[in-house]
């Protein structure tokens, strides 16, 4: 997709010059032009707050006095937010801290998936740099391999497996560890086929090193980066896949918490305190818009693009 | 049109056009001054980047986006086209102002059939017409240009024709209407070689046939010299030489015009160095003061008007007949200090 | 064209195949399932019987070759909960499912198309942040934590809108609602960026040139030239819609698909949940095939390359 700002033709110089037309010699003060270019665009810095808050949840929550996400207290039951000083967060319909609760599920939701993005990264970029690299029947069948998972519907597939060996946080990693390398496999691929030729690859080789070595040496350094950039956006996309099946009962069991879960339960009491779950959605709020936030850093996602006009793009 | 009219089909007067810059708009057409006469052929030569695209496209008012006419007038048949409003420019595009691009494989829909893109053209200035009506015409017009087959082609996609054929189905696209006034930008540039004679020959029995004048744009003085009859040279956005064409390769008045010129390679320099004026044009925003080519030119250097004054361009007085009793015409006209001074020689190294 | 065609519709056969026999072995990793289906007290003769009976006890190369002729025949098992052919307890709940996901799928599609032109069309760069940055939000909270807020806005507070089941026209608004915004997100930035790529092809300024005003050129040229990358992603896209509605049917107690397959899953009923994956796998594989073909049909380069 192109995102042409000006034709190509047109070369309007990007150096600021010394002179203007007319000749007359200005120039601007340098700190006013280093000062323009260096600034963290809003939704980046608003970004890195919203996952710092989150990640400083998970991982702080413990440290707090009166961490207990499983104590249960029937009498300080269903308290809102900011009631009791006991309870900062408040207390869901067993009791229990509704802060600490919180503070364990963005642990283990954030950790299960990152390890469902480190396995798809592992797999994808295993199969993808191989297939790119050994080229030939290995290539078809792994991209007959990728077809075919495309073509399935994951959430139906883990409903079905669980339906036989009851539903885990274990089996959800590693269904979704196994179903979502696709996008990694597809771009080291297209990466390892456009190195493969290159001197600096064919040159070891031709002084008897091993495909492993050049492949370890070569090829996953440049792949490497690639890959980061898309678990780093990817880490979003899973943490709403896995929310969802934790909401249906099928991730990590009763009673460690996740987000899923929590709303699921929250829900029965939406009339009375909706706060339940209204709480861990927000938290999951903030962790996925700012993933994405920050993350628009790197790619070319965003506001860009060509709009309609006479002379050509816009 | 009721008033009957006589003067120039066009006269780009003063032209500039503008981008902004990071200090300011730069100038990237800076006062461009041409006529062209009913069916003239009107050529256009210059290095890219010398600003002849963008002049052209300030006629058609399809200047990209941030790119704006500054300043002066663009009279067609005596109405200002700057001042126009789009929905009367969008009267004269296809009608009486036609465009024939570069490229003719990206300057088509290659999701379309090339028929319907000429039914489009056809259509978009003759209400009125019927399917029939309309497809005799789309096939009548690709007949003209030489198209085989034109109803079987007309079928087809842009991809399934060649580089050749595709122009010419542009050709006819922007003959559809009969215009007063032809542009090509560089029609046969992104031709093979083979292909470009057959081209131009298209394009010159076209508008011969509807009475168009034409602004043909190239860098290639070999199709001036065949096809021009009169001929603009621009450097770095500005006019430099308006002359007819065979006083421009006889006697060139602009230093530079003398510098393209001992750039082609012809009898008498094989064997030797091929010569290229040295150095490149100034970026847009860094001309400099007094004449733009002053840095380059062979007879400029250390002259303090070069330097300090910008040249106009201005009428020259029609030179002395030629020994054999060839009459010149006046009409020439450089914009440089010493406009004239024997500079072909000079470059080839000859006596004055 | 023909040769495209085999291959594809050899890859979705394939696919299918796939399925079946993923389906096959995780039907067969249950374990016999005699145990299930008899009362507690049963002798390990009677739960023989019954799991010879059932076919459980041939080779497993046997079972394998009556099953695939069984599904191909359209016997997809019966339902250890209910004496009812699994097949027929997916078949009567899937007119519900379709319903959400159809008018889902269409009004996120329309809408995205209006937006998309209305960007190009003002040629506004702000209109066009509203859309995105709306959308990055709407990405950021899952179909059913929306879909939550949503009750709690319209069914709680304001009461409008009914928040449970599917009694009335009234209450497909939500559900619909919740998917359709999802799906407008991912349609929005994928024909906005489609429509730039068009606008930046130099035919774009021909056709001006011969005298096309603004509005005709994206509605002739540029939105027609924009159906094919907008056809390949909704037939990708079919995937997370179908996982999209279970989701969503099991936040408004929907009796659609979703519901009846996270029921079996917490009464182990096998026979369903695979007939209900075969059904999806089926109709998914179907789609995805119809939409490549129609593609390669409306792509001119394709079909005669």
């Amino acid at each position: 997709m192109t995102q042409q700002l000006l034709p190509n033709e047109l070369a309007v110089p990007a150096v600021p010059s010394a002179t203007d037309p007319q000749g007359k010699v200005r120039r601007r003060p340098a700190a006013a032009r280093g000062k323009r270019r260096a600034a963290a665009s809003p939704a980046f810095v608003a970004g890195s707050v919203m996952l710092g808050l989150v990640l400083l949840l998970a991982a702080g929550g413990a440290l707090l006095p009166g961490y207990d996400p499983f104590g249960q207290n029937l009498s300080a039951a269903m308290r809102k937010p900011f009631t009791d000083p006991e309870h900062l967060l408040g207390t869901d319909s067993l009791g229990r801290d509704m802060l600490s609760r919180l503070s364990l599920a963005s642990f283990v939701t954030l950790g299960i998936a990152l390890a469902v993005v480190i396995l798809n990264a592992v797999i994808g970029t295993g199969l993808g740099m191989a297939a790119g690299y050994f080229g030939g029947r290995l290539d078809s069948a792994i991209t007959t391999l990728a077809d075919v998972n495309l073509a399935m519907p994951v959430v139906l597939l883990l409903i079905a497996v669980a339906a036989v060996t009851g539903p885990s946080a274990t089996l959800t990693i590693a269904t979704l560890g196994l179903t979502y390398w696709v996008g990694y496999a597809r771009v080291s691929r297209n990466l390892a086929r456009s190195l493969r030729h290159r001197d600096f690859v064919l040159a070891p080789l031709t002084q008897g090193g091993g495909h492993g070595w050049v492949i370890r040496k070569h090829i996953l350094p440049n792949v490497f980066s690639q890959t980061l950039i898309i678990a780093a956006t990817d880490i979003a996309t899973i943490i709403l896949i896995e929310s969802s099946l934790e909401y249906l009962g099928l991730g990590v069991q009763p009673p460690v918490p996740s987000w899923g879960s929590m709303i699921f339960e929250g829900q029965k009491y939406l009339g009375t305190n909706p706060w339940l779950a209204i709480l861990p959605g927000i938290v999951m709020f903030l962790t996925v818009a700012g993933a994405q936030f920050t993350s628009q850093r790197f790619t070319a996602e965003g506001t860009t693009g060509a709009l309609l006009r006479k002379g050509r793009a816009a | 049109m009721s008033i009957t009219y006589s003067g120039p089909l066009l006269s780009v007067q003063d032209l500039t056009i503008e981008v902004a810059g990071d200090d300011g708009p730069v100038r990237l057409v800076d006062g461009v001054t041409f006529d062209v006469h009913q069916d003239e052929v009107f050529a256009l030569v210059g290095e890219s980047g010398s600003g002849k695209s963008l002049t052209v496209l300030a006629i058609m008012d399809l200047l990209p986006p941030g790119v704006q006419i500054a300043s002066g007038r663009i009279l067609f048949r005596g109405r200002d086209l700057a001042q126009l409003p789009e929905a009367e420019m969008r009267r004269l595009r296809g009608k009486d102002l036609a465009m024939v691009f570069q490229d003719p494989m990206s300057a088509l829909n290659p999701l379309q059939r090339v028929g319907r893109q000429l039914a489009e053209a056809v259509k978009l200035h003759a209400s009125g017409l019927n399917r029939k009506q309309t497809a005799d015409k789309v096939h009548n017009l690709l007949a003209a240009v030489g198209v085989p087959d034109p109803k079987g082609r007309a079928a087809s996609y842009p991809h399934q024709w060649s580089g050749g054929m595709r122009q010419r189905a542009m050709i006819a696209m922007a003959m559809a209407h009969d215009p007063g006034l032809l542009i090509a930008d560089e029609p046969t540039t992104a031709l093979d070689v083979t292909v470009q004679a057959q081209v131009m020959d298209v394009l010159a029995e076209a508008r011969r046939r509807a009475g168009s004048a034409m602004i043909l744009i190239t860098h290639d003085l070999g199709l001036v010299a065949e096809a021009a009859d009169r001929v603009a040279v621009m450097y770095s956005g500005r006019v430099v030489e308006t002359s007819d064409v065979h006083q421009l390769f006889s006697s060139p008045a602009h230093p530079y015009t003398a510098g393209l010129l001992a750039s082609i390679l012809g009898e008498g320099t094989a064997g030797g160095r091929a010569f290229a004026i040295p150095g490149s044009p100034p970026a847009a925003a860094e001309r400099p003061i007094g004449c733009a080519f002053q840095p380059r030119c062979h007879i400029g250097s250390g002259r303090d008007e070069c330097t300090s004054a910008r040249p106009v361009l201005t009428l020259l007085p029609a030179p002395p007949s030629d020994a054999d009793g060839t009459e010149h015409s006046a009409g020439r006209a450089a914009a440089c200090h010493f406009a004239g001074e024997s500079t072909l020689h000079l470059l080839k190294g000859q006596p004055a | 064209m023909p040769q495209y065609l085999i291959k594809r519709t050899g890859q979705a056969v394939f696919t299918l195949f796939c399925v079946l026999t993923f389906a096959f072995i995780l039907g067969r990793a249950t374990g016999k399932p005699a145990g299930l289906l008899l009362p507690d007290n049963a002798t390990p003769a009677e739960v023989d019987a019954l799991n010879g009976a059932l076919g459980f006890n041939e080779p497993l190369h046997v079972q394998y070759l009556t099953f695939l002729a069984n599904v191909l025949g359209g016997d997809f098992g019966m339902s250890y909960r209910q004496r009812e052919p699994a097949l027929v307890l997916i078949a009567e709940r899937l007119p519900a499912t379709f319903e959400l996901a159809f008018w889902s799928f269409l009004l996120g599609l329309v809408l995205a198309l209006l937006a998309a032109t209305a960007i190009q069309l003002t040629g506004s760069r702000t209109l066009r942040s509203i859309f995105i940055w709306g959308g990055s939000l709407r990405q950021s909270v899952p179909d059913f934590f929306f879909a939550l807020l949503a009750v709690l806005l319209f069914s709680v507070a304001l009461g409008m809108l009914p928040s449970l089941g599917r009694t009335s026209p009234a209450s497909l608004v939500l559900p619909v609602l919740t998917i359709a915004t999802g799906q407008f997100v991912l349609y929005v930035r994928l024909i906005d960026a489609a429509l730039s790529d068009q606008a930046g092809q130099d035919y774009v300024r021909t056709a001006f040139s011969k005298g096309q005003s603004r509005a005709r050129v994206l509605f002739s040229h540029m939105l027609p030239n924009s159906v094919l990358p907008v056809l390949t992603m909704a037939g990708l896209n079919l995937g997370s819609l179908l996982g999209g509605t279970v989701v969503v049917e099991a936040v408004f107690a929907w009796p659609g698909l979703g519901q009846v397959l996270t029921e079996a899953v917490s009464q182990r009923d096998f026979p369903i949940v695979q007939a209900g994956l075969l059904v999806v796998a089926l109709i998914f594989v179907s789609v995805n095939l119809a939409v490549d073909l129609i593609a390669a049909k409306v792509d001119p380069r394709v079909s005669l390359a």
